[in-house]
């Protein structure tokens, strides 16, 4: 029998009351407000971040909506901004795999791979042994989970309250989180040249592409490295 | 706007954000922890991560478009300065980060 809510998911949960979730808290916090101002109402704000939980795909629905995109228009953008779990989950999947665990519940744990959970679990897994990480990643990204669905509402809440400048800071906590954690593991030469390539490609990328620019950044930053050190 | 067509497209969105997780999860089953394309998706895992990180600094969307990128791309340098002075604490460079961010936006905006 396989033990999952042992003390390697409660460590779990208390680093996602950490860092990464002070910082995905404030940009749900910001996307809570962002749906009030769509004209969805709380429950379809709650609803969103409970079974979507993917930020950069609810702003993309959100602009949708605002501009009264069809269904088919809406899956489709939403697809594509979040293609990138695909490789994440890919990475992360066997760094966490369990000898007789059932299938269903990764399944079950791909619900909460996103980047804040991808990046500290990547950063981290090294320090956690093997048989204890599913349980540690599933405690960590289901409180990323509830903490991001309760900041959604009480940002729907907030929108009218909180300065326009101290908004803006709440949501600049996420991309320089994301950056300290980033910079924070270049120890390897492959991750170090995959990192300086995407940043530089991703700006010049967007001017000829902004939708697949972030994508085609990271396939061509992340194959150049591979090939050159690696293969 | 319809509350149908609300709920809808909350429904369609979960379900276009489960599947990339859903094909992750069922690719992985062919691929160790040790093997080349373990190592392959690992690249592009950090270079889709890094040109977010740089699209959202150089060309935001939503509110942050609205502030300077000469005032984002400075605190992007001065918190990486202050990360490896504080020996990679991120914790710290983070909230520097903001907080240099919310002075600095004060002024430049």
């Amino acid at each position: 029998m396989i033990k999952t809510f042992d003390n390697n998911f409660k460590r779990g949960c208390l680093a996602g009351f950490g860092i990464p979730g002070i910082s995905l808290a404030a940009s749900f916090f910001a996307l809570g407000a962002l749906f009030k101002n769509t004209g969805l109402n709380v429950t379809q704000s709650f609803l969103s971040t409970l079974i979507g939980f993917a930020l950069p795909g609810q702003v993309v629905m959100a602009e949708t909506l605002i501009v009264n995109g069809t269904l088919l228009n809406i899956l489709i953008a939403v697809f594509l901004t979040n293609a990138r779990l695909y490789p994440m989950t890919v990475n992360l999947v066997p760094v966490i795999r369990q000898k007789n665990r059932p299938r269903w519940h990764y399944y079950f744990l791909a619900h909460f791979i996103a980047v804040t959970s991808w990046v500290y679990m990547l950063s981290n897994y090294n320090r956690i042994t093997k048989e204890n990480r599913f349980n540690f990643f599933l405690g960590l990204g289901s409180t990323l989970w509830i903490l991001s669905t309760i900041s959604t509402v009480i940002g729907f809440f907030s929108a009218e309250i909180i300065s326009k400048e101290i908004f803006v800071a709440v949501i600049f906590l996420n991309p320089i989180y994301f950056m300290c954690m980033i910079v924070s593991v270049l120890n390897k030469p492959h991750i170090v040249l995959t990192v300086f390539l995407s940043a530089i490609l991703a700006p010049i990328l967007f001017l000829l592409t902004p939708d697949w620019s972030v994508l085609f950044a990271g396939i061509i930053g992340g194959s150049i490295s591979y090939w050159f050190f690696i293969r | 706007m319809f509350d149908t067509y609300i709920y809808s497209a909350i429904v369609i969105s979960a379900l276009a954000t489960y599947l990339p997780r859903f094909l992750g999860v069922f690719s992985s089953e062919f691929v160790n922890e040790e093997g080349k394309i373990f190592k392959f998706v690992s690249c592009i895992s950090y270079g889709i991560l890094a040109a977010l990180i740089a699209r959202i600094f150089i060309h935001p969307v939503g509110a942050l478009e609205e502030t300077s990128t000469l005032v984002r791309l400075l605190v992007a340098a001065i918190t990486i300065l202050v990360l490896f002075a504080s020996k990679k604490n991120v914790l710290f460079s983070s909230l520097f980060g903001v907080i240099l961010f919310g002075i600095l936006n004060l002024y430049f905006n």
